[in-house]
């Protein structure tokens, strides 16, 4: 299987590759490939993206109060194919947060229902107050807006930093508290706040990328939730809305299948040294 | 797995509606034209 680490890094790594722009002392991409969303959090502010933020698009829609047509058709054919996948193998944030769990240090569970607070973030601050108030709330308050845009910008741009103020002070707090977070908790941000993952978390019932488990041969050893980055029992509900896809448990264990409608099941023996 | 299939090619469909009437009201104009404006809320000066 293909290690997923390097799929994660190309995915941070490919869109956000405008160095020209850093040469050239462009504060930001603004070619035509900014129309596109890439169906992970990556902050478009970010002076190397080259791909917009399909949640900082979907509350520009919200403001200017249009229905975002375009943005639906392209997250929704990703939704059907493989569910929640881009959250595992290669949205950024995802990524930054698989890496700094690895930071060996005593390890926090998170309690269940906490899973149901990214709905509320995605309703509150993505749909209905950027529609009442025409501003984007989830940017201003967003982690990875401030270690994508907000500290690179300042950085970079000496001519803006007169302009930070207790906004930018709130959002660092809200990063630091984050990425202490990040350490102790399997993806405390995925599974809490993001309101990208709660859109594509409808269509894992669904999806053509599915998860099978063999109830027959399955001892429930755990040995999938010690290996799952949003910390799941795979066997309880394969097609769990909280489940990112990235197969970690396919990988770990004989009687977990990745399942597909062109390759109904593929049967994955794990190596010795896998295990 | 083929139970699957419908509601798939439903929403596939859908998606390419939904795409050809966001071409048809320049939504990707409007999604490049947002993206290519530097956000201030993004950088959390505004």
């Amino acid at each position: 299987m293909v290690k997923r680490f390097w799929v994660q890094l190309l995915g941070t790594v490919l869109p956000n590759s405008y160095i020209k722009g850093l040469l050239t002392g462009a504060q930001i991409y603004q070619g035509p490939v900014k129309g596109v969303c890439a169906p992970v959090l990556n902050c478009y502010s970010c002076p190397l993206a080259y791909t917009s933020c399909p949640i900082g698009a979907l509350q520009h829609f919200m403001a200017i109060k249009s229905p975002p047509y375009l943005l639906l058709g392209t997250l929704v054919p990703v939704g059907v194919t493989v569910g929640r996948a881009t959250c595992g193998w290669i949205c950024p944030f995802g990524f930054l947060q698989d890496l700094l769990y690895k930071i060996k240090t005593p390890k926090l569970e998170l309690p269940g229902w906490t899973g149901y607070l990214k709905y509320l973030f995605l309703v509150i601050l993505v749909l209905v107050i950027p529609y009442l108030t025409m501003e984007p709330w989830f940017c201003k308050l967003c982690p990875q807006g401030m270690i994508e845009g907000g500290i690179p910008q300042v950085l970079l741009f000496p001519e803006i930093r007169h302009l930070v103020g207790w906004l930018y002070s709130v959002k660092g707090v809200i990063l630091a508290t984050f990425l202490i977070l990040f350490i102790l908790i399997k993806r405390p941000f995925c599974r809490m706040v993001c309101p990208l993952g709660a859109i594509f978390s409808f269509f894992n019932k669904i999806s053509l990328l599915q998860i099978t488990v063999d109830m027959e041969r399955c001892t429930k050893c755990g040995i999938c939730r010690a290996v799952c980055p949003v910390d799941i029992s795979i066997y309880e509900d394969p097609s769990s809305l909280e489940c990112i896809r990235c197969m970690e448990c396919v990988r770990v264990c004989p009687n977990v299948h990745i399942t597909t409608l062109l390759s109904p099941t593929i049967k994955h023996s794990p190596q010795e040294g896998e295990r | 797995m083929k139970k699957r299939l419908l509601p798939a090619l439903f929403f596939l469909l859908l998606s390419a509606v939904f795409i050809l009437i966001g071409i048809g009201l320049d939504d990707f104009g409007e999604i490049m034209s947002n993206g290519a404006i530097l956000c201030l809320s993004c950088i959390g000066i505004g």
